[in-house]
Formats: structure tokens, C-alpha cells, sequence
């Protein structure tokens, strides 16, 4: 069976949804809005093997049946839309969404993707050091509460851009004086602008995706409030960087990841950032590229491969 | 100098740093991180400069650093005004993640990308890794009959037999740590944790000699 959890209306779940329905896949839906009425029941086994159940209004699902899992889920309190910290459903849901996120951590299951391998994107700087170990070129990037220290980093670099050092959502800026006054209450992290084309990299198991964006805006997701237009197109990558896009989701064991790429202007291959949990409906819808049908394919291949395992 | 990133308000970690004040200890609390004065290229972490105990310091001259805390949380970030202190929280534990992740000193425990001080398990995981390295679990509550065994870097403390020791060892091992607090229920482990207490002379005595690089 092809576990899905996340909230319906969510575009990639929806995505793959759709395409594991298509092809008649054994697939079932975990509804995370649902999460305070759910029963989870998780046990470890002497060899360390994590078996239990789910029990939600659908009905029981035995976790052993699970072969691949796509999960998605949202914070609890967006998804289960509690007004209140003290409210009890909130405390049910937190109950359910902290042990189906260790089952996703821990089960046998190919789970795209493990919640501890994508927590890597919650500290910016640190995917960042990651990166440049798999052999990408990385922007220099500083990360201060000195302002003096921001005017000189600008001075070498010239232009230099600011976004959040966590994993919660800013808007990538350049830098003006004005931005400079709240360095010194806040770590920030700066990062030199490097001029050139952006490329989004789809990485689905060992399939890539990749796609052109031009742009004249300094974050093309937010290209519309500076009125800037977004074109896309579809582009080859060289092999030496196609190759090492598949090494480093690997590495980070991402079977699942959108790479943020920039083409340098001096022919240098840049990343900038890898996404653990894309939001690649938005290049589907403009490209065509059929993404949500390759995550659904890798899901149906896994979970085929688990159940040979275990009539094996 | 060895920082100790820690709570002013965790007697603990206060009375470490007293205790391991030859050692030129001091305690680096959740308002040093939002002062002035940090300083962090990824790439190069000795070249930037840290704010401890309120002082401005090269980063160079930190020799190691024990993590107390899984978090910094957003209460107590005084100076910062409430409706910011959340987003700031995320923002100073994010950056201490990658600054703790990329220093190239001792740093017990290094973090995770969910936890300042290790991993973040709860006792599901624990259990899991206990049974995936064949170590047996007990189902005793905290009330029962227990003694704790801490991992040291290298060392053992407070074990009541070599048993013990050589599980507690395996088990840090398996964790990546090189702090870890293991209790025992009837030769078996009941509780695991990151964060053991440093009340005793001889554990704390071998994670300062860890700390120095003397074990």
C-alpha cells in the first residue's frame, strides 16, 4: 500500500494523488486535518522494527502494509485550524502528527522523504556547508548581528542579498541601509548576489527535471509584487552538473528535491539551495514536465519492491 | 575559553561554569545571541567572532563547547519586542545549528538539525536504536528502582559493571554522542537522555577532561 498524509487542497499531494489513482494504484489518503481524531499505535519490535497501526474515520490501516509513503504534512496547528494553544483537539493532533512523523523517520517503508533528512533546510547555512561538500559551487555567505560587519561584506562583494537563516519563508532581498538597523537583535545571513539565469532542478529517485526561469525580479516566487514576469522553459543540464544534482539528494537522502541552481554570467554552476519538500505543481502547471506522475511512478515501483521483499 | 550554551536561569549549567572557571569557562546565554558582535562566514567559522558572557570574543580562541539546551526559546529573548521574539527564536537556533555544526573544536553534543545538544529523540527512537544495536529495553517507569550511567567522550561514569558500560557506550555510539545519560532498571535501559545531570564530581570531572582533549 502507497501511504499519502498531508491536507487535500495541498497542489503536489493533490498532484500525486491523482496520478497514483490513475494507474490504479493501492493507494489511501491520511487527511492530516483529521490528525485529533486519529488513533496511532506504534510498537518496536526486538530487532528494532517499528510495527503498529493508524486508525482514522476510514478506517484501520496496518503500518506493515505500508511499502512507500509521500508526506507533506503541514504544521499542526495550520492544518487542524485550532484557535487555541490549550485547545485538547490541538493536543490530540500533536499527539498523532509527533508519532506518524517518527514512524516516518523510523519505518522500513521508502519514505519521500524522511522528516530528519529534511529538516536540513531549517538552517540555511548548515544545507549550505552541505552543498558545497557535494562539489557545488556556494555563494559566500555570512551570517552576523554587526552591522559593520555587513558593510564591509558588501564592500568585497558589491551587491549583496539577505534572507532568513531558518526555514521560515522570507522573501530574498538586496540589500539597502535601511535593512541594516535590525542586524544587531537577529542573526542574519547575507550572501554575495550572484548575477546569472536560475535553473530549478526536480530530482525524482535518479530522474531529473530541470527547468530555465528568467526573471528580472531578486526572488522569481514573489515576481509578481515588483511586477517582473517569470518565463520558464525547459533545459538540459550538463552531465558533470546533472550528476552531481543526483549525488547530492542522495547524499542528503532526498528521494524527492527541488535544487535551486543559478548559471553564473562566468559559466560557474552556483547552488544556492535545496528544497526537501517541493512545491513543483507551480513548474508543472507552466512546463508541462510531469513531475507528479514520476513521484507517483517511484511510489508504485518502491512499494512493489517492498511487497516482493516480503513474499520473499 | 570553553562556552557553555546554556539558561542564566539553569543553576546547573551556572554551577558548571563556576566549577570549571580554571578552565576559563563562561556561560553563553540566549541574550549573548542577539547582541551586536557575531559574526559567521560558512566556509571559514575561526574567522568570525562570538559574543560570550557579553563580551566580544574571536571565535578562534573558543577551545570547546557543551551544549545545555535543545532550543533557545522565545521567552527569553527580553530585549527583543514580543511579536518578533518567535521569528527570532527560529532564527538564532537556525544559525547556532550551522555555526555548532561547522566549528572545528569539540563541541559535546554536536547538534542535529533538530536539536542544539543532539538528537532530538523521543523514547520511541531510543528504543528503536537500543533494539537495532540488540540492547534490551525495560518497560520500568521513572519511579522505579534505577541509576543512571553517563557516556563521557571515552569514558563511563558511574556504571555498576562493565555490562553496563560497554551497552551505554554502544548506545552514544549509535547516537553520534559524546554525552549520554543511560539509566538502568535491572540491567536494562529504562531512559536515555542528552542532557544527564553534571551534579557528579566524576562526570563532570571526564567530560572537562573531554572537553580538553585529556581523554
Amino acid at each position: 500500500m502507497i501511504l499519502l498524509w498531508g491536507v487535500p487542497g495541498d497542489e503536489p499531494l493533490d498532484g500525486v494523488h491523482a496520478a497514483l489513482e490513475r494507474v490504479g494504484a493501492d493507494v489511501r489518503l491520511l487527511d492530516q486535518r483529521d490528525s485529533a481524531e486519529m488513533r496511532v499505535e506504534l510498537t518496536v519490535g526486538v530487532d528494532g522494527t517499528l510495527c503498529g497501526s493508524i486508525t482514522d474515520s476510514v478506517g484501520e490501516i496496518d503500518l506493515s502494509c505500508v511499502g512507500a509513503a509521500y508526506v507533506r504534512p503541514l504544521d499542526t496547528i495550520q492544518a487542524c485550524g485550532a484557535h487555541s494553544a490549550t485547545d485538547p483537539a490541538l493536543a490530540r493532533a500533536m499527539a498523532a502528527d509527533n508519532a506518524l512523523i517518527a514512524w516516518a523517520d523510523l519505518s522500513s517503508a521508502y519514505v519521500v522523504n524522511r522528516p530528519q533528512a529534511m529538516a536540513a533546510n531549517n538552517a540555511k547555512p548548515y544545507q549550505l556547508a552541505q552543498v558545497a561538500g557535494c562539489g557545488f559551487t556556494v555563494p559566500d555567505t555570512f551570517v552576523t548581528t554587526d552591522d559593520m560587519a555587513v558593510r564591509r561584506f558588501r564592500e568585497r562583494h558589491g551587491r549583496v542579498i539577505y534572507k532568513s537563516v531558518s526555514g521560515v519563508r522570507s522573501i530574498v532581498s538586496q540589500l539597502t541601509d535601511d535593512a541594516l538597523s535590525d542586524v544587531a537583535n537577529c542573526p542574519t545571513q547575507f550572501q554575495e548576489y550572484v548575477p546569472g539565469a536560475d535553473v530549478r532542478v526536480h530530482v525524482v529517485d535518479d530522474m531529473l527535471l530541470s527547468v530555465r526561469i528568467v526573471c528580472e525580479a531578486d526572488d522569481y516566487r514573489y515576481a509578481s509584487r515588483s511586477g517582473c514576469e517569470v518565463a520558464m522553459e525547459p533545459v538540459d543540464l550538463p552531465a558533470d552538473v546533472a550528476e552531481r544534482c543526483r549525488t547530492m539528494a542522495a547524499k542528503m537522502e532526498l528521494h524527492l528535491a527541488g535544487i535551486d541552481l543559478r548559471h553564473a554570467s562566468n559559466g560557474a554552476w552556483y547552488c544556492l539551495e535545496v528544497n526537501p519538500s517541493p512545491g513543483f505543481t507551480y513548474f508543472e502547471a507552466v512546463t508541462g514536465q510531469p513531475i507528479s506522475t514520476a513521484v507517483a511512478e517511484l511510489l508504485v515501483r518502491q512499494d512493489a519492491r517492498a511487497r516482493a521483499c516480503t513474499q520473499a | 575559553m570553553i562556552a557553555v550554551l546554556a539558561s542564566r536561569l539553569d543553576p546547573e549549567s551556572c554551577a558548571t561554569v563556576d566549577a570549571w572557571s580554571s578552565a576559563d569557562a563562561a556561560l553563553l546565554s540566549a541574550e549573548d545571541l542577539v547582541c551586536p558582535g557575531w559574526a559567521f562566514s560558512v566556509g571559514d567559522p575561526l574567522r568570525g567572532t562570538a559574543v560570550i558572557d557579553g563580551r566580544r570574543i574571536s571565535t578562534a580562541s573558543i577551545t570547546a563547547v557543551l551544549t545545555r539546551r535543545p532550543s533557545v526559546l522565545p521567552e527569553e529573548l527580553g530585549r527583543i519586542h514580543p511579536a518578533d521574539r518567535a521569528y527570532v527564536a527560529a532564527e538564532t537556533n537556525a544559525f547556532l545549528v550551522a555555526w555548532l555544526s561547522a566549528l572545528p573544536r569539540t563541541v559535546v553534543n554536536r547538534p542535529t538539525t533538530t536539536s542544539l545538544c543532539g538528537p532530538a529523540w523521543d523514547r520511541l527512537h531510543w528504543q528503536c536504536a537500543a533494539a537495532r544495536i540488540g540492547l534490551a529495553w525495560s518497560d520500568a517507569d521513572e519511579t522505579s528502582d534505577t541509576h543512571e550511567v553517563v557516556v563521557c567522550g571515552n569514558r563511563c561514569v558511574c556504571a555498576h559493571d562493565a555490562r553496563e558500560s560497554a551497552m551505554a557506550t554502544a548506545l552514544s555510539r549509535a547516537a553520534g554522542t559524546k554525552l549520554l545519560g543511560v539509566r538502568f532498571h535491572r540491567r536494562k535501559i529504562a531512559r536515555v537522555t542528552v542532557a544527564p545531570s553534571l551534579t557528579d564530581g566524576d562526570v563532570r570531572a571526564s567530560l572537562l577532561d573531554h572537553l580538553l582533549g585529556r581523554s
